[in-house]
Order: structure tokens, then sequence, then C-alpha cells
């Protein structure tokens, strides 16, 4: 019976083994043979490869020891037909098969590798020696290395600085070095970069020729006759690069400084002695060495393969670099215009720090921006042009205000040097196109902006501040320009004197053809170009204008613009702004602005943001009329019988002149009838005499008794308000004549029926509450 | 294939003739069959022989093999091949020169390859399906100490490592593998790339690999009911471990691993202890063998048999490694295995064998059911069908495509 039981379970085990057996077996007859192994190769792990920037040392060899153990380790293991070393036949074969890959389309990843062999100068393939050597290389270069990536890391937070730079182009310079010395043909040098692109920018690859020329342009302007000109010679090219930053290391400080990166109040032993050897830098870096031209055509050639419009403003522009440096012709630019930079450079940096006062260098001003810095110095420039009454918002007499400042009378200076022929300090003929320069250099930008966002695959924005701003007519923004360079500065009566005799030229326009700008001028006009433009945009960032974006362009409502005019008004020209509010907003402001500001293109209601522009440039000017006129700055302009030209007569005479400028530049409407009344204002005493009472009436409205001496030899003082008001009596009689009436009026463009039944001081105007005044001569006045 | 078949045939019967005019026990056997394996067309010829001699002082068993056939083999092993010098008959202790296991000469029971002490012993796998422990070439002692204690020591000046299937190893990294042989990987995975794997074997010195000393040495204990044997011995690893370097050898279009394999066989020693209890159910036979060189190597088996009814001897057992992990099937992966011959008739036999691996993810199975007909004295008819299964990379799994069935003939004299 127990030996049944046993006897059982054994049977039991027995089918159990064969049930188990089911379990695993999917038949019992003529399965297939399990497949082979695959072996796998088990790596060990390796550190992050981050970690050979660490700033710890020790962890930073490390790292370097185990990459370099792998790496001697992978290529001992790999056998060719040579000892220790792989011919490129063979090197390819481990990149057809996947083991040497670079990228997931192996036709890609072959040519990338046939890219580093170029790049490295391995045309015969690579040995175990030259292996190690890239390692050394490494080791040698760890620190630079360091640099350069801690530099690229740290961009975006501002640690960018000049020795950094240098650090930069020294490792690049020593990475390219590693090339060898064989050459590369433009061709080759092509196929070696072009498998990096990534297919995604089309237009890059697109552009690689023509970018290469001008990579090769670039290198051998720079480099001139230390490198093959025409070709990539890595060594030679390496080698240039680090004499580059050797020979041009002295020279930091002052990059420095412009980048403000220095604070010129603690290192000014540096800087000095920096700025001291900076033009003779350039000098010697570009004598004996035959450093070719740049050809222009380059440029374009690289612009047409992005598709991009043709920078025809950067040729214009090169017709006027020969007058500027004789050595560049209009289709190359030769290196030594550099030395005309350097000299710009060096008496900008010269003048900005002989302007700081040596209280000012012991006060040790402890904010981090020495931008920001109050400026206690003494630069004449600087007094004339910096007005307290507006745009103090963006604008203050700190350090930086001089330091840019100083940048433009440096330009102002060069230019004059350059192109005053007879040497009397003035620029007369050529003013047209040099205020066109100035635009088109803004185009440059543009352009500049434009060939960045082609390679980056962004839409690019056809607009050019020229081509926008075609309905003025050049001559006449010439006019204007060359106006506000000499109005705007705060002459003082000397030299009031002197330009005078030259400014009653200016003013005239009907005698006078040709204008002149001198130093201050020219200063003034950059200034003012940059003034505008940090107006417009601390407007577009501080109020929401609704911008939409349509085709790559944005645009505004003139309608919003027209709403909005007043808080701009309140927020930078405080006094154009109270004037206004005082005298009625709609008469006066609504009227002007609305006369100023740019009709858009039929069938559209909307303008692009730059012409906030006219706008601002006329409170500029109606400014500069009261700085220049209201001589005893008590905000009033007063009548003196003894004065053959009192303040009335200087407001006249400018405002004629103003209007008649705007007039020919298309920014104010042609009124035939305006032309003719400011002419006859002009040679007509008695005339005069009833302007200067419409002046503080603020309208030509009820005068005629009035107008009649003695009356109008005492008329009472006029305001910028009434000033402004007989101004837009002047643009626009019909506007001006229904506001009166409180009606409504002629609407030309949208926005203007803002103007009319007071909607902009009911709807528009923040408060009744005046604008504060921070000027001194405002405060003086108060006491 | 007809020059080995012969070699066999003719040592076979050589020896038959020698041995048969000259000791006291002459026993032979040989088995023929004609196997027709599930995924070949042809089938293969398959020839196996025992043949035994003993007098009294001499004994040998020699085991013939061979199957016909590209994937076939052939053996001709002598194990044991003792000659006995015995210096006390009373306590019937002996020296003995040639080729033996130390432990076979304690009791009838040999030493199995589902042993424990056998999966750390030398074997003969050529036939893979029925591998075998292999004796020790060299001199010994068996020198009994008390009633039932002996002494017992071996030693070997010469190590023959575990015989199995040739990979069949061409010079220009071929492989011509034998049947049951398992194949190392055929292409390696380097980060994603798959390359061909062309191998290199280096044997190095063969004087170096044969010329290995090998020490054994044991208490063994008889009771009537416990039986008892302790051993330490010491000898190079009867599996090789491949030492392998590759490299990438990179021609004009194509690019192979080339493996260099060098075969080691780094010494080991073990402790082993087994027990049998002669009294209990089944007559257990327990197993422990402990590495000394790894102490993660430990090796455990346990074992019994019984008789039932026209069940002459079943047999069943576990076989299993403990600790250390391998790469690799092996035999005593969780091995379960159960013998069960029955005797229908006095005339007619019916043979079962499986063994299964049971360790996870290496499950396989192996069975062998034959059945015998002896229609005259001396002669019976063999038919049998070998069936194996199992998961891939399994000791049984790797052979699953060749189930075979076979007849033939057996002829003992």
């Amino acid at each position: 019976m127990v030996k049944s039981i046993y006897f059982r379970i054994t049977i039991g085990l027995f089918c159990a083994s064969l049930i188990t057996s089911c379990g695993f077996s999917k038949s019992f007859w003529g399965e297939k043979a399990p497949p082979r192994k695959i072996a796998l190769v088990k790596s060990e792990p390796l550190p992050d490869l981050i970690d050979f920037f660490s700033e710890q040392d020790d962890i930073a060899k490390s790292t370097l020891a185990q990459y370099e153990k792998f790496i001697l380790k992978s290529f001992d293991q790999v056998e060719g037909k040579e000892k220790n070393k792989l011919s490129i036949e063979e090197l390819l074969t481990l990149g057809r098969t996947g083991l040497a890959k670079l990228s997931n389309d192996q036709e890609l990843s072959l040519r990338r590798i046939r890219s580093i062999l170029a790049v490295l100068g391995f045309k015969d393939g690579i040995s175990r020696e030259q292996i190690i050597g890239l390692i050394n290389w490494a080791k040698d270069n760890r620190k630079q290395a360091k640099s350069f990536y801690d530099t690229l890391i740290n961009y975006e937070q501002n640690e960018f600085n000049s020795s950094k730079l240098i650090d930069i182009i020294h490792f690049t310079g020593s990475l390219i070095k590693l090339g060898g010395t064989d050459r590369l043909s433009e061709e080759e040098l092509r196929s070696t970069i072009e498998p990096w692109i990534p297919q995604k920018f089309p237009h890059a690859i697109k552009a690689l020729p023509s970018g290469i020329t001008l990579i090769n342009e670039v290198f051998g302007s720079l480099c001139g006759d230390r490198i093959e000109i025409g070709y990539w010679n890595a060594k030679k090219n390496g080698d240039c690069l680090i004499a580059l930053t050797e020979h041009f290391s002295s020279t930091a400080p002052v990059f420095d400084l412009i980048f403000k990166k220095i604070n010129p109040l603690t290192k000014t032993e540096e800087l000095n002695e920096s700025n001291r050897t900076f033009v003779s830098k350039f000098e010697t870096w570009l004598k004996d060495h035959h450093h070719p031209a740049f050809k222009t055509k380059t440029v374009g050639d690289f612009a047409k393969q992005q598709e991009i419009p043709e920078p025809y403003h950067f040729f214009q522009l090169t017709e006027w670099i020969p007058k500027l440096n004789p050595e560049s012709t209009a289709e190359s630019f030769s290196p030594t215009f550099f030395i005309t930079l350097s000299k710009v450079v060096h008496n900008w940096i010269d003048t900005f720090q002989k302007s700081l006062s040596d209280s000012e260098k012991e006060q040790q001003c402890y904010k981090r921006d020495w931008s920001k810095c109050e400026f206690k110095g003494k630069f004449e420039t600087v007094d004339r042009l910096f007005n307290d009454e507006y745009a103090t918002l963006i604008r203050v007499k700190d350090m930086g205000f001089v330091f840019q400042i100083t940048l433009y009378d440096s330009i102002a200076h060069d230019l004059l040097t350059k192109l005053d022929q007879d040497q009397n300090g003035l620029l007369e003929d050529d003013i047209t196109d040099l205020i066109t320069i100035i635009i088109r250099l803004l185009d440059s930008n543009a352009f500049a902006q434009n060939v960045v966002n082609r390679i980056l695959e962004k839409p690019v924005t056809l607009k050019n501040t020229e081509a926008s701003m075609n309905n003025i007519k050049r001559h006449g923004l010439a006019e204007v320009a060359a106006l506000a360079s000499e109005l705007i500065p705060d002459r003082d009566s000397s030299q009031r004197t002197a330009i005078r005799q030259i400014s009653s030229q200016v003013y005239d326009t009907q005698k006078y053809h040709t204008y002149a700008l001198d130093r201050l001028g020219i200063t003034t006009f950059l200034y003012v170009f940059n003034l505008l433009m940090e107006l417009r945009q601390q407007a577009l960032d501080t109020y929401d204008f609704e911008p939409e974006s349509i085709a790559s362009t944005t645009w505004i409502k003139r309608k919003k613009i027209m709403e909005l005019m007043p808080r701009m008004l309140r927020a930078q020209f405080p006094r154009i702004y109270n004037e206004c509010i005082t005298q009625g907003f709609e008469r006066t402001c609504g009227v002007i602005y609305s006369e100023v500001l740019a009709s858009p293109e039929k069938g559209s209601d909307s303008l692009e943001p730059f012409e906030i522009d006219t706008m601002n440039l006329t409170s500029i000017l109606l400014e500069s009329i009261m700085n220049r006129c209201d001589r005893n700055k008590n905000d009033k302009i007063s009548t003196s019988a003894l004065d053959g030209f009192d303040e009335k007569d200087c407001v006249i005479s400018i405002s004629q002149t103003l209007v008649t400028r705007l007039m020919n530049a298309n920014i104010l409407d042609e009124e035939k009838k305006t032309r003719t009344i400011l002419k006859i204002v002009k040679w007509l005493p008695p005339v005069k005499w009833a302007a200067k009472v419409a002046l503080q009436r603020g309208t030509m409205n009820g005068i005629s008794w009035r107008a009649a001496p003695p009356f109008s030899l005492a008329s009472r003082p006029a305001t910028l308000g009434s000033i402004m008001s007989l101004a837009a009596e002047f643009m626009d009689p019909a506007k001006s004549e229904a506001i009166d009436n409180n009606t409504e009026g002629p609407q030309t463009d949208a926005g203007d029926e803002l103007i009319y039944m007071n909607r902009l001081t009911k709807n528009h105007i923040p408060g009744a509450k005046m604008a504060d005044r921070t000027s001194a001569a405002f405060k003086a006045s108060q006491e | 294939m007809g020059y080995f078949l012969s070699t066999v045939l003719s040592f076979f019967f050589g020896i038959s003739l020698v041995a048969s005019n000259s000791f006291a026990l002459f026993k032979n056997e040989l088995q023929t069959q004609f196997y027709q394996y599930a995924n070949e067309s042809q089938p293969s010829f398959y020839l196996n022989g025992l043949s035994q001699i003993q007098s009294q002082n001499f004994e040998t068993k020699i085991h013939t093999y061979y199957e016909s056939g590209t994937k076939g083999s052939w053996s001709i092993d002598p194990d044991p091949l003792r000659l006995d010098f015995k210096f006390n008959t009373e306590k019937k202790s002996f020296l003995w020169i040639g080729r033996e296991h130390p432990l076979n000469l304690t009791r009838s029971k040999k030493i199995e390859a589902t042993d424990a002490i056998g999966a750390v012993w030398t074997q003969n796998q050529l036939n893979a399906l029925n591998p075998r422990v292999s004796g020790w070439l060299g001199i010994g002692l068996h020198q009994n100490l008390a009633e039932n204690i002996t002494l017992l020591f071996a030693y070997s000046p010469l190590f023959i490592p575990t015989l199995g299937p040739s990979l069949g190893f061409s010079e220009n990294g071929d492989l011509h593998p034998k049947r049951y042989s398992r194949l190392p990987p055929a292409s390696v995975d380097t980060g994603g790339t798959l390359l061909p794997i062309r191998y290199q074997l280096e044997v190095g010195q063969i004087k170096e690999l044969l010329l290995q000393n090998q020490f054994f040495t044991g208490i063994a204990h008889e009771g009537k009911e416990l039986s008892v044997d302790a051993t330490f011995f010491s000898a190079p690893r009867p599996n090789a471990v491949p030492l392998t370097s590759a490299k990438l050898a990179v021609a004009q279009n194509a690019v192979t691993a080339k493996v260099e394999i060098e075969p080691q066989f780094p010494r080991e020693e073990w402790v082993t202890l087994r027990l049998q209890i002669k009294n209990a159910l089944f007559k257990p036979t327990i197993e422990w063998v402990q590495g000394v060189h790894d102490w993660s190597a430990q090796f455990a088996s346990l074992s019994g048999s019984y008789a039932f009814g026209s069940f002459s001897s079943i047999q069943f057992g576990l076989l299993s490694h403990m600790g250390d992990e391998s790469e690799d099937p092996r035999f005593s992966d969780l091995l379960a295995f159960i013998k069960m011959p029955w005797s229908i008739t006095d005339q007619l036999e019916f043979k079962n064998l499986i063994q299964s691996t049971l360790l996870n993810a290496r499950q396989s199975i192996y069975w062998l059911s034959e059945i015998e007909y002896s229609f005259m004295k001396n002669f019976s008819a063999i038919g049998s069908v070998r069936m194996l299964a199992g998961q891939n990379y399994s000791y049984f799994g790797d052979w699953r495509a060749e189930d075979s069935a076979g007849i033939g003939m057996r002829w003992t004299w």
C-alpha cells in the first residue's frame, strides 16, 4: 500500500514534469533552434563631458583622464591595415557600419566624418600619435576652453568683457590651428562646414558659398599677408587670431569702457594707458602686411543668396567711405578705415576722461552701473545739449549721457576734419548726404537684422527707414535736421553772434540753398536722432498702442496715437503739456500734432510706430524755440522796444523758418497762404508788429486796431501756449476755426475727430492736474 | 565518416578479442541506431559501445561512441582504467594506478553527472545527452583505516578538461559545430550596431594546459545505516573560462569583430560532503559541495531511488548550484530528473528519462522515451524518441531543434 502511494507520487512527479515542460515549449517536435546570442559590449560609464569645464581642477583632470583612457582604448581595439593608424577609407567604413555615427542619416554622418578630418588636417587618416596630440592639446588648453565655455553659458548674464573676448579669440585660434598646414579652397571649406548646418536652415545652407567668400574676405582684410588670402590655411589663420589677441590685448580697457564693463573712475590709469596706444595698435597691425581691401560686392552676393532686399543703402554708404578714408573706393573697403575709427574712439575716450572732474574721480561713485553716476565734471557740449525741460524720464545729466555725447562729438570732429574743405569749421554742401548716411546707417542695422532673420528662417522685414519715409523729401528732411542742429543746442551769445551771420543764411530758405553744420551741430544731429529713437521706444514700452502685426510689419492706429498724445506729452514734455492745457489743448497741441502726424496710406488708418518721431521732433523744436528765445527763462516771450531783436522777434524769425522747412520736408501740408503770410511777416514791420500781438493773443483774429502802433509796440508777453495757438492757426486755419466755434471741423485722417468738441480733454487728458516740471529754471522761478 | 567508424569498430572488436581470452569478466554491449532528426532530411547513424573488462587487479570500461554526419563526433573513452596493487588484503587497502574517480571505489554507486560532486568534476560530454563523470589519470590510495573508515587519496599530473561537442574553429574564424555544441554569440552589439564575430582560438602551450597537478583526499565511512564521505580536492576548472580579447577588424568595406579566445582553466578547490541514509525511504543521497577558491560557489544535490513492482529502479533527484550566477545555461540550473525503467514483460522494457531545468528564465526539458524488445537472448530491438524543449538560452532549450526518433538494435555478449 505504502509503496503504491509512492508509486503514484512518482507517476505524479513524472506527469508534473511533462506538464511543466508544456509551459515553455511551443511544440514537442521540430521546434526552431533559438537565435544565437548577441554579445553586448558593456562600456564603462564615462563622466559627463561637461565636467571637463568644472571649477574644480581635480574633477576636470579626472574627467579628461577617463576620456583619454576610453578614446585610446577604443582606438587600440580597432585594427586597420596599418598598425596604430586608420585610413580615411577605414574611418568611412566605420561610419557606414554605424560604429562612428555623427548623424542618424548615414550619408550626412560620412560627410561629417570627412569634414572633421579635413578641419583637423588629417588628410591621410588618423594615427594614435595624432589622437594623443589632440588630447594633449585639450590638456594644455583646458583653462582657455573653460573660459570659452563659461563665457558662452553666462553670456546672458552680462559677464562678457574684453578679456573674455580675447580668451575666446585666442582659444579659437588655437583650436583652428589643429587643422594643420594644409590649405582648403573655398569649395573644400564649404564641404567641410555644410554637413554641420541642420537641414531646417535651408537659407543658411544656400548662403554658405558666399558666406565663406565673405569669411575669407574678412580674414584677408583682417590678417593681410599673415595668411594665405583666398584660402583657408588652418595654422596660419589660427596664428593670425592668436597674434591679433596678443597685439590688441592692451586695448581691452578701452573696449571694456565702450561696452561699459569697466569703471572709468576707478580704472583711470589703465584706461589712459590703453587709450594712449590705441591708435598706434591699429596702425602697427595694418602696417607692412598688405591688408587687401574688403570687396563690398561680397556682402551683396551674400544678401542675394539669402533672398533678402539688396542692401543698396550699404552700397551708397560705401560711396561715402572714400571721402572719409581715401584708401577705400566705392567697391572696396580698405582696412585702414579702422585706423580712422580708432582715432574717433581715441578722441572719444580722451574727451570723456578729461571731462571727468578730479573731484568726481575722488568721489568714488558706488553705483553698480557707473553710467548712472551724477556728472560733476565739465564738458561744454553736454551743457549745451542737455535740456532739463523735457525727456527727463529717459535723459539725465549723468556720466552715461556724457559718454554718449562725447562719442557724437568725436564723430563730428572726425567728419569735419575729413570733409571740411575750406577748414572753416563748417560742413556746408554735403549736409544732405551726411543726413542720408545717418539714415542709411540705421538701414544697415536693419539689413544686418534681416541677415540674421533669414539665417534663422524667421520672417524678413523689408522695411527700412528711408523707404518708409518716402513721403518726406530728402532735401526737406535735411533742412529740418540742419535747423534742429542749429536750434537745439544752447549756444551762448558769442557763438550766436558768430553763427547768426551764417544762421541768417540758414534761415533764409529763399536766398540760400546750402546749409552749414558746425561740430556742435553735427553732434546735435546725432544726438537728436538717438533721442527720437529713445523717446519712441519709451512710449511704445509704456503705453498700449494696440499694435497689429500684418505681414511682418507692426502697425498702430493713428487714432490711438492721437488718444495717447496727451499722456506722452505730459510724461516727456511737461511744459508743452501745461501750456496746451492752459491755452486749450485741442486748439494748440491738438491741431499742431494732428498736422505733423503723418497721414496713413489710402484705405488704411494705421501708421508705423516710427511716425511718433515727427511728433517728438516737433516738441523738441518747440522747446528749443523757447530755450533760444526766452532769454530770462521766465516762460514768457516778451517785447522790448529797445531791442531790435527781442524775444518775440526771435520767435517770429525762427517759427517762420521752422514752418517753411517742415512744409519743404512734407511734414506739414503745403499751404500757399501760409507761405505768403510768412514772407510778408518777415519783410513788413507793421505786419511784424501785428504778429507780435498775435503771438500773445494766440490768434490773428481781432487784432486789427491792436496791430497799429503804438499799441503794437508794447504788446504783452506771449507764452508757449499762445505761440502754439498762433502756429496752429497758420498750420490749419479751418481746424482752428472749428475748434474756436466748438463745431466739427475737417477730418482728413483718423484721429482728427478727437480735436473737436473737446473730445481729447474729456476723454484722454489724464486728470486736470498739471504736469510736474522739474527743470532748474522752473524751480528757480517758483521761489 | 567511414574512417572514424572503422576505427571505432576495430578498436572495439580488437579489445574484445584480446580481453575475452585473458580476463575473468568480460562484458560487451553494442548499440546501433538510426536517428531521424526533426529538422534534417537524412537520418544519422549512432553507435554506442561498452566493453567491461575486469580481473582481480584490473578493471576497465571502454566507452565508445560514434555519430555519423558532419555534425557527428566520436570517442573511445576507457573509464575507469585501473590497475590495483593490494597491499593489505584483509583491510582491503590498495594502491591504484590508471584512471578512476576515487569516490567510485567506496561504494557501488558511481558519481553521476546529476550529483553535486559530478557537477564540479571533469566529464565526458561528447554524448551530450548522456554525460559521464570522468576519472583522473594518475595514482590513488584506498586505505582502510578502521572497520568502516577509508582514507582516500588521488593524484594526477595530467589534466583532461571536460570533453564536449566541438565548435570546429577554422583558421579564418568560421565555426563548424558538432551537434549539441553550444555556439558562442554570432554577433556583437556595439551601441546599436551589430557586427559579425570571427573567432580565433588561442590554445596556448598544450603542454602547459595538460601538465597540471590535481590532488584529492577524503575520508569515507560506510555504515549499515549511513554512509558519509568528506573530501577535499584541488584541480583546474573542468570547463574552460574563455578569456576573450576583441578587436574591430576594419577592411575595405566591412567591419567584423575579431574575438580571440584563450581558454583558461583556473584552479579550484572544493570541499565536499556526501551523505547517504540507507535505511530511509528512497535511500536518499545528499551531497554538498562548497568552493574554497570562491565561497559563493556551492552545489547541492539530492537523489533517491526505489523499486516498485515492475519498475526495477526508479531514480530521481535534484541538482542545483547556489550563490554564483552564470550568464551561460548550466546543467545544474535547478535540475530535476526522474528515470523510470519499466519492465512490462520479461522481454519488453519501457524506459523514460526526464531531465528538466527549472531555474527562472532557464526552464527546459529533455525527455527520452525508449522501448526495447528482446527478441533473442543477446539481441534486442530499440525504438526511442528524444524530445528537447525550453526557453531561449536554457540548457536543453539550446538544443530544442534536435528532436529525434530512432530505431536500432542492441547486442550484448
